[in-house]
C-alpha cells in the first residue's frame, strides 16, 4: 500500500482492505498497488471499487457510475 | 498560519492605533473586568468573519466620536499580519465622518488582503485570504469566548464536519449511501429476472413477499427504535440534569441559607458601628473638650483670678464712695451759720418733731411761742420745707448715683466665673478621664470594624462559592435550583421503561435483519436457469459485498479517528493536570451519530459531576488534540484564540495551567483577567514564572464612570 496519499487512494485500501471482500472477490494486496493499477485491474472487484471512486470523485452522477460498472460486471462476470 | 500582530484602530474601547505582536507560542492578555478583553475578541471577530461586511456605528471608539470635529472623518480599522506559506495581512476598516452635533456617518468600507510572493507584495481580496487560510471551519475550532463554548462537541454536526475535514479518508458518507443505492437497484433487476425466470418464478415471488414484510418491519423497528431512543435520551438527559441539579440545589441551598446569616451578620455589625455616634457624644459628652483639660485648668484659674480682682477693686470702689459721701455730709453738717456757730444738721429736728412744733405754735427746742404769722413759726415751716427738700434731693441723688458710678457694669467675670465653678469638681475630673473613654471607644469601633471585615469576607467567601456553583451547572438559573426535584423519581421509571424497551426493539431489529439476510442469501443462492439471471445475480452479490465493504470501512475510519483524537486528548489532559486528577476522557457515539465527551475514572466509571475546571481542561485537551490531527492531516496549524477559559478555576489551578500551556508549542492568545488580585494588580511573582509573551490592558485613568467616551484601553507589554 505504500504511495497510497490521496483521499481516493485511501478510500480504495481501505474498501479493499476488507477480509470478507478479498475472500469472495479472490485478490489480494498485489492487486491495487496504485490506483491506477486497481482501475485496469483484471478482478472485478477491485476494478469496480476503483471505477466507483474515480467516477465519484470526478462528479460523475450515481446513475452514470452504476451503468458504467454494472454494464462493465455484466460483461465480465 | 501563525497570527504575528493584531492592529486595533479607533474601535470601541481602542482608541487611537493599538497594536499587539504575536509569538508562535502562548500569548496572554491579562485585564479587569471592563478593561478591553472582550473587545479585543471581538475585534478579531470582526476582522476574520468574511460575512461581516459592513460598517458598524457601535464599533467607533466614543471617546474618538467625541472629539471630532463637524465634518472631521476618522478610519476605524482592525488589521492582522500572519504568516500561512508566507507573510500575508488582512485589514477591515471604514471611514466615520462626523456630520452635526448628534450624527455621525460610516461609508467606504473595505475589506483588503495583502500576500508576499518573494519580494513582492500583491493585493488580494480580504474574503478570499481568509477563506483560504483561516476558514470557517477552522475558526469554529480556533476561537472560543468564555469556558461553555469549549465543548465543541455541543454541535451536533460536528462529528461529521470534523471526521470530513480531518480524518484519514473523507466523504465516506457518499460512498456508503451510493454503494448502497446500488446493491438495491442491482437487487431489484436480479429479483426481476428471477421473476422472469420459470425455475426460480415461484420461489422468487415467496422471497419477495417475505423480503417486503422485512423490510417493512424493519423500518418500523428502526423508526421505534429512533423514538425510543430519544425518549431515553431526553429522560436520561433530564436525570443528568436534575441529579446534577439536585446536588447543586443542595448546594445551593445551603449557601443561601450561609448568605443570609452571613448578611445578618454584616448588618449587623453595621448597625453597632453606626451607633458609634461620634457627632452627638462631640458635644453632649464634651468629647470636644478632651484634649482642652489643661486649658480649662487655665480658664479656671483666670476666671478666678478675674473674679478676686473683680471684688477687691469693688470693695476699694465702695469703700471710697463711701468715704467721699461720707465726707460730704459732714462738710455740709460743719457749714457755720451767719453769727458764726454751727448749724443745726438739716435732718434736725426730725420731721415729726418739726411738724408738731408747727401745730402745737411753740418751738419746743427753745420752749418760746411760735404763734401762727410769727417769724418763728416761718422759720418752723421754712426748716421743715428744707427737710422735705433735701430728703427728695437725697432720693433722686441716691437713684442717679449708681448708674453713674457702677464700676463694672456687666456680669461677664460672674458668668466666667459661674462657668469656672460649673466645670470644676466632677466635670473637670470628668473631662480628665475623656481621653480614656474615647481611646476605649475608638478601640472598640476598630474592633467592630475588623469583625465587620471579617464578615464581609466571610458573605463573599459564600458569595463565590454561590458564583462558582452556578459556573459549574452551566446555565441553569437560581430560580431553577430552587425548584423541587420530585418528578426525579418519574423520570427515572420513565426512562428504565424506554430502555427495556429499546432492548426489545434492538433484538427485533437483529431478528429482522438477520432474517433479510437470510432471504438475501437465499435470494442469492437461487439457481436461475437464464444466463441473464445468472449475470445479475452475480452482479448484485459484487455490488453486495461491496456496499457492506464501504459500510465496515466508514465504521473503521471513524472509530479510528474518534481513537486518535482521544488518544492526543488524554495525553494534553494529562500534562494540563500534572498534579491534580484528571480521569480518562472518553468520545462516544450516540445513537445519532453525534459524539459526546466524557470523563471517565480508570475504573470506568463515569464521573458524574466534574468540576467547572476539570470540564474546561477537559474540553481544551480535545481541542488541543483537534489542532494536533489538523496540523498533521491538513499540514497547517492555526492559533488557539481563548476569551476568559479559566474562569471556574482557582488561583493553584490557573496558575499550573498557564505553565503547561507556556511549554505547548502551539500559538495559543489567550485573553483573561488571571493574575490580577482584587486591587486589580498583576502577580508579578507568577508572571516571572512563564516565559511567553504577557500584554497588560487597562482603562485610561481619570475616567468618568458615566461617560463612555471617556473610556480608553491601554495597553503596556509586560514581557
Amino acid at each position: 500500500m505504500i504511495g497510497y496519499k490521496t483521499n481516493n487512494d485511501k478510500m480504495l485500501t481501505a474498501v479493499l482492505l476488507n477480509q470478507h471482500l478479498m475472500e469472495v472477490g479472490g485478490y489480494s494486496e498485489k492487486d491495487f498497488t496504485t490506483f491506477d493499477q486497481a482501475l485496469v485491474s483484471l478482478n472485478p472487484i477491485v476494478r469496480t471499487v476503483a471505477r466507483i471512486i474515480q467516477g465519484h470523485s470526478e462528479g460523475n452522477t450515481s446513475k452514470n457510475i452504476y451503468n458504467e460498472i454494472t454494464d462493465y460486471l455484466k460483461k465480465t462476470v | 498560519m501563525i497570527i504575528k500582530n493584531l492592529t486595533i484602530k479607533n474601535y470601541r474601547s481602542y482608541y487611537g492605533e493599538c497594536s499587539f505582536d504575536f509569538t508562535s507560542g502562548l500569548t496572554l492578555i491579562i485585564g479587569d473586568n471592563g478593561d478591553g478583553k472582550t473587545t479585543f475578541f471581538d475585534a478579531l471577530k470582526w476582522l476574520l468573519d468574511p460575512a461581516l461586511e459592513k460598517a458598524d456605528i457601535n464599533n467607533i471608539s466614543e471617546m474618538r466620536k467625541s472629539e471630532l470635529e463637524i465634518g472631521e472623518v476618522e478610519t476605524v480599522s482592525v488589521s492582522m499580519t500572519f504568516d500561512h506559506d508566507g507573510e500575508k495581512m488582512i485589514e477591515k476598516s471604514f471611514i466615520v465622518e462626523r456630520v452635526n452635533e448628534d450624527k455621525y456617518i460610516t461609508r467606504s468600507f473595505s475589506f483588503k488582503g495583502y500576500e508576499t510572493q518573494g519580494a513582492e507584495r500583491f493585493p488580494v481580496t480580504g474574503k478570499s485570504l481568509i477563506v483560504r487560510c483561516f476558514d470557517s471551519f477552522i475558526q469554529r475550532y480556533s476561537m472560543f469566548k468564555g469556558e461553555s463554548t469549549l465543548n465543541v462537541f455541543d454541535d451536533p454536526d460536528a462529528l461529521k464536519m470534523l471526521v470530513d475535514k480531518l480524518s484519514d479518508i473523507r466523504e465516506f458518507d457518499e460512498y456508503v449511501e451510493m454503494t448502497d443505492e446500488f446493491e438495491a437497484k442491482s437487487g431489484t433487476a436480479y429479483e426481476k429476472e428471477c421473476k422472469n425466470d420459470k425455475k426460480t418464478e415461484r420461489e422468487a415471488h415467496i422471497l419477495e413477499g417475505q423480503k417486503t414484510e422485512v423490510n417493512a418491519r424493519i423500518n418500523n423497528t428502526r423508526r421505534d427504535i429512533r423514538d425510543t431512543e430519544k425518549s431515553a435520551d431526553l429522560f436520561a438527559s433530564r436525570i443528568e440534569v436534575l441529579e446534577k441539579n439536585q446536588e447543586a440545589s443542595e448546594r445551593y441551598q445551603e449557601l443561601k441559607k450561609l448568605i443570609k446569616a452571613r448578611e445578618e451578620d454584616v448588618l449587623q455589625w453595621k448597625s453597632r458601628i453606626s451607633a458609634q455616634n461620634f457627632n452627638v457624644n462631640l458635644l453632649d459628652k464634651l468629647w470636644i473638650l478632651a484634649s482642652f483639660s489643661p486649658i480649662l485648668k487655665e480658664f479656671r484659674e483666670k476666671a478666678s483670678a478675674f473674679s478676686k480682682e473683680k471684688r477687691r477693686l469693688h470693695d476699694l470702689f465702695v469703700a471710697q464712695r463711701a468715704k467721699e459721701e461720707g465726707r460730704q455730709e459732714v462738710l455740709d453738717e460743719i457749714s457755720s451759720l451767719a453769727n458764726g456757730t454751727s448749724r443745726l444738721p438739716w435732718y434736725l429736728p426730725d420731721q415729726e418733731t418739726m411738724q408738731e412744733m408747727i401745730d402745737d405754735e411753740i418751738c419746743k427746742v427753745c420752749g418760746r411761742p411760735a404763734a401762727k404769722g410769727t417769724d418763728a413759726y416761718e422759720f418752723m415751716v421754712a426748716k421743715l420745707n428744707e427737710f422735705k427738700k433735701h430728703l427728695e434731693e437725697k432720693k433722686k441723688a441716691q437713684e442717679e448715683k449708681p448708674k453713674e458710678e457702677e464700676l463694672f457694669v456687666n456680669r461677664y467675670i460672674e458668668q466666667m466665673h459661674n462657668l469656672s465653678i460649673s466645670l470644676g469638681g466632677s466635670k473637670a475630673q470628668d473631662i480628665s478621664e475623656l481621653s480614656g473613654t474615647i481611646y476605649d471607644r475608638l478601640e472598640l469601633l476598630e474592633t467592630f470594624k475588623r469583625e465587620l471585615a471579617k464578615a464581609e469576607e466571610k458573605l463573599q467567601d459564600a458569595l463565590d462559592d454561590k458564583a462558582r456553583l452556578l459556573i459549574q451547572v452551566e446555565g441553569v438559573t437560581e430560580e431553577q435550583l430552587d425548584l423541587d426535584f420530585q418528578n426525579l423519581k418519574g423520570f427515572f421509571e420513565q426512562k428504565g421503561k424506554a430502555e427495556k424497551r429499546l432492548v426489545e426493539l434492538r433484538e427485533e431489529l437483529r431478528k429482522a435483519e438477520a432474517l433479510k439476510k437470510e432471504i438475501e442469501d437465499r435470494y442469492d443462492s437461487l439457481n436461475p436457469g437464464s444466463s441473464m439471471a445468472k449475470v445479475y445475480q452475480k452482479v448484485h452479490i459484487i455490488l453486495r459485498n461491496i456496499s457492506e465493504a464501504f459500510k465496515e470501512a466508514k465504521e473503521f475510519n471513524l472509530t479510528r479517528f474518534l481513537f486518535e483524537i482521544q488518544t492526543l486528548a488524554n495525553e494534553y489532559l494529562e500534562r494540563l493536570n500534572t498534579q491534580d486528577f484528571h480521569g480518562i476522557i472518553k468520545l462516544v457515539r450516540t445513537s445519532q451519530d453525534t459524539t459526546e465527551i466524557r470523563l471517565l475514572s480508570t475504573n470506568g466509571r463515569a464521573i458524574t459531576d466534574p468540576s467547572g475546571s476539570q470540564l474546561t481542561t477537559m474540553y481544551m485537551s480535545v481541542l488541543f488534540a483537534i489542532s494536533d490531527l489538523t496540523s498533521s492531516k491538513r499540514d497547517e496549524n492555526y492559533p488557539l484564540i481563548f476569551d476568559a477559559p479559566t474562569s471556574s478555576f482557582g488561583g493553584m489551578k490557573e496558575s499550573g495551567f498557564y505553565n503547561i500551556i507556556d511549554s505547548i508549542e502551539k500559538q495559543c492568545i489567550i485573553v483573561t483577567k488571571d493574575f490580577l488580585d482584587d486591587r486589580g494588580n498583576i502577580d508579578e511573582a507568577k508572571i516571572d514564572q512563564l516565559t511567553c509573551t504577557v500584554y497588560r490592558i487597562q482603562k485610561e485613568a481619570g475616567f468618568n464612570q458615566d461617560d463612555l467616551s471617556t473610556i480608553r484601553t491601554i495597553i503596556t507589554p509586560i514581557k
